[in-house]
Order: structure tokens, then C-alpha cells, then sequence
């Protein structure tokens, strides 16, 4: 498994590179009043609109450095269950290397917690420790339900029959 | 968005040295370190000097301009053409779309199966190292010959056997089919093809798609749904 590994926070991440469609510059988004810090705001990805979440904030707690390294990584993330896929942009510094989850010396079970179900499995490479995101859980279910309106069909009120 | 009240990204320090310019494969190819790594780009100094260079700011203009290249809509690959496999059976010219294609190999030996000798299911073939299903293209046409008949000897240096394969509601099918002759994959425009004449007999007829002149000769571009569906129920027959 390929993993596109970054930093958030002083700590190594990272995600698996088949779920990743695209690595960008910091492109800027336009943000949407009413959503939680962490979501940057949307930005115009190729004809369509994408949600950006700041993953400094989401898991650290301050917004990246405005760097070259510092990127925008497209992921299309299937949500539970049947369902449009989505795609996502995540901010997160050192977007630079991608490493081979073949090298790891040791690996811990996927992590449970309640309050962070993105958080996945810890993989102990020779140079360091990096822990898998899911990106696919990065937005509670409310909040994932209104910024991708097309996953929930919009039923179509039945006519109703005149007696 | 970036945030403009944030102090600016601290300056990169004291300009490394371009070592890979000067002593490196960009230049005169002295330095030591070659031996060890070959090229610069395995070298941890050329790493650290690119981990450098990406901890500086944007450059003025460079994000806005990404946001005007990620505004236009995705470039569309559809382009009006179509890839098709071109082979020959017997006498007669037929295609199938690139796309259900796996790989062309030379003929391989045919293991048949005791009492299926008749019918469309021509036997056993080993391709790289896997036992798949042979079926005859041939008998599916209302041909004469196909893989391991008598008349097959006579094309023996042009035949060719080629996989096939696709995922439909069965799931994955794959088949080893034979040709006469193949003459490789060839791109076609959609508006070139022409709708099958009623005159076209029934067996071919019903695996036809459409025709298209192709190097003087007339070529029948089969339906590969049709193709897949006609395979499965002769070999189930």
C-alpha cells in the first residue's frame, strides 16, 4: 500500500495514494458562513465544487503555514454505505513524499475513539511514526449530509390523487 | 483562504550550494558521493534542498493562477474516436473494441476437454502460467475452422490467440479466443462506421455492431456484449 504521507501539527500523517485524485497548490476557497473552523470553505475544482477542511485545525488545532509544501490533496472518499462518491480537499503541510506501507516495522490495530473515528492505524516506519487518516469520516454525518447535497436522493413528492 | 494577518512563512536561510550543479551530474561529475549514489536525485543533499525550497511562500500570483487553471472544466477524453482490436477469420475482417482486449500472444497449445470436443468450447489454453477457457469466435460466426481445427494449419504463421475479457453481471469473464490473423488495434472515428446491411447472414448479423472500411477491405466491428453473451451460451449449450 501507497501512503501520501504530510504533517499536521509536528506529526506525520497520512493517507492511502489510491483514494488521492490530485495534489494542489493552496488554492484559495471561498468560505461558507455557518460551518465549523475547519472547513475552509469550497473551492472550483475542474467543473465541479469541492469542501476544503483544514486538517490543521481538524486535528491540531491552528491553521498550516501559508507554504509551498503546504497543499491541498483532492481525495475521493466513498461514504458509508451506497452513495455518490465525494471528493474532498484537505490542507496539510509537507506534502512531499509518498512512502510504501511495505516498510513498516510495525503496525497497531485501527484505532476506535468516538470523538475522532478518522483516525486510523499507526504504522512505525524506521524514520518515524505516521497514523493513517480516513478521510471518508472527516466530516461529522450532518455536516458531510449538507455539503454534499447529491449523496441523499431529493425525493419527489407523490401527486396527490383528487378523490 | 489564507490568512493575511498571520506573520509570513520564515525566509529560507543562506542559499545552499548548488552542489548538484557545480560537482553533481549537472556538472562536472567529481563529487564523491556519485559513487554511492549514482545520481543526484538519490542524494540526501538534493532531498534536504528540496524540502528547502518548498518551505518558502508562494510567489506572488502563483495560487491565482491555479485557481483560474482549476476553474475550467475538466478536459473531456471523449474525442470522437474509438480503438478497435482488427483480426481476421478465415476470409473475412472483423473488430472488437480495445477496450475488452487483455493481450494478443502466438497460438498456444490447445488441451481439450474430453467429450466437449463439439461445439464452441475449443479446449484449455495456458496463458501465463493460468489455465483459461478457449472458445471458438469461429463457430460463434457460422465460420468454418477456429482454434485447433484442420483448416487452422494453413494460417499457422499469422494466427494469433487473443484474451479477452470483461465485468458484467456475472462478474469477471475472460476468454481465449483465435484468429487467422491480427492486425493490431487501430483507432477509428465514430462517424466513419456504417449500420450492418440486412443482406449480412443471421449468425454474424446478430454479433455485428456496425461496418467500417478500414485498408481497402470492409470490416465488421462486433458488439462485445453480444460477443460475451453468444461465447457463454454456446460453451453452456
Amino acid at each position: 500500500m501507497q501512503l501520501l504521507t504530510f504533517t499536521v501539527a509536528g506529526q506525520a500523517y497520512a493517507v492511502e495514494s489510491r483514494t488521492v485524485v490530485e495534489v494542489l497548490p493552496l488554492v484559495p476557497a471561498r468560505p461558507i458562513p455557518h460551518t465549523p473552523a475547519y472547513v475552509r470553505g469550497i473551492f472550483s475544482y475542474r467543473g465541479g465544487l469541492v469542501p476544503l477542511v483544514d486538517l490543521g485545525i481538524r486535528l491540531g488545532g491552528s491553521p498550516p503555514e501559508p507554504r509551498l509544501s503546504t497543499r491541498v490533496i483532492v481525495v475521493e472518499c466513498a461514504p458509508s454505505g451506497a452513495g455518490h462518491p465525494r471528493r474532498l480537499g484537505l490542507v496539510a503541510e509537507n506534502v512531499i513524499a509518498i512512502r510504501s506501507s511495505g516498510d513498516a516495522e510495525a503496525e497497531s490495530p485501527a484505532w476506535q475513539l468516538p470523538d475522532a473515528p478518522f483516525l486510523g492505524r499507526l504504522i512505525r516506519l524506521r524514520d518515524g511514526t505516521i497514523q493513517l487518516l480516513d478521510a471518508s469520516r472527516l466530516l461529522p454525518a450532518d455536516l458531510a449530509t449538507g455539503l454534499f447535497p447529491d449523496s441523499q436522493p431529493v425525493p419527489v413528492p407523490a401527486p396527490t390523487t383528487q378523490p | 483562504m489564507i490568512d493575511r494577518h498571520r506573520e509570513p512563512p520564515p525566509t529560507v536561510e543562506a542559499p545552499m550550494p548548488e552542489c548538484w550543479r557545480i560537482v553533481g551530474v549537472s556538472g562536472d561529475r567529481s563529487c564523491p558521493e556519485l559513487e554511492t549514489f549514482i545520481h543526484c536525485r538519490n542524494c540526501p543533499v538534493l532531498a534536504e534542498a528540496a524540502r528547502t525550497f518548498f518551505d518558502r511562500a508562494a510567489p506572488e500570483g502563483y495560487l491565482d493562477e491555479w485557481r483560474a487553471i482549476l476553474e475550467e472544466p475538466a478536459a473531456s477524453i471523449d474525442s470522437g474516436t474509438t480503438s478497435v482490436l482488427v483480426f481476421r477469420l478465415e476470409r473475412e475482417w472483423f473488430a472488437l473494441p480495445a477496450q475488452v482486449l487483455v493481450e494478443v500472444t502466438t497460438v498456444r497449445p490447445l488441451h481439450r476437454i474430453p467429450h466437449r470436443a463439439g461445439g464452441g468450447l475449443a479446449g484449455i489454453v495456458n496463458i501465463r502460467g493460468q489455465l483459461q477457457l478457449c472458445a471458438s469466435l469461429h463457430a460463434l460466426l457460422g465460420l468454418p475452422g477456429g482454434p485447433g481445427s484442420a483448416t487452422a494449419t494453413a494460417d499457422a504463421a499469422t494466427s494469433r490467440m487473443f484474451v479477452v475479457e470483461r465485468t458484467g453481471d456475472r462478474g469477471l469473464e475472460r476468454w481465449v479466443l483465435g484468429a487467422d490473423e491480427v492486425a493490431g488495434v487501430h483507432r477509428l472515428a465514430r462517424t466513419s462506421v456504417r449500420a450492418v446491411p440486412s443482406t449480412v447472414s443471421h449468425a454474424q448479423a446478430r454479433c455485428s455492431a456496425a461496418l467500417f472500411d478500414w485498408q481497402d477491405r470492409t470490416v465488421g466491428l462486433l458488439d462485445e456484449a453480444r460477443v460475451f453473451e453468444g461465447l457463454l451460451g454456446m460453451v453452456t449449450a
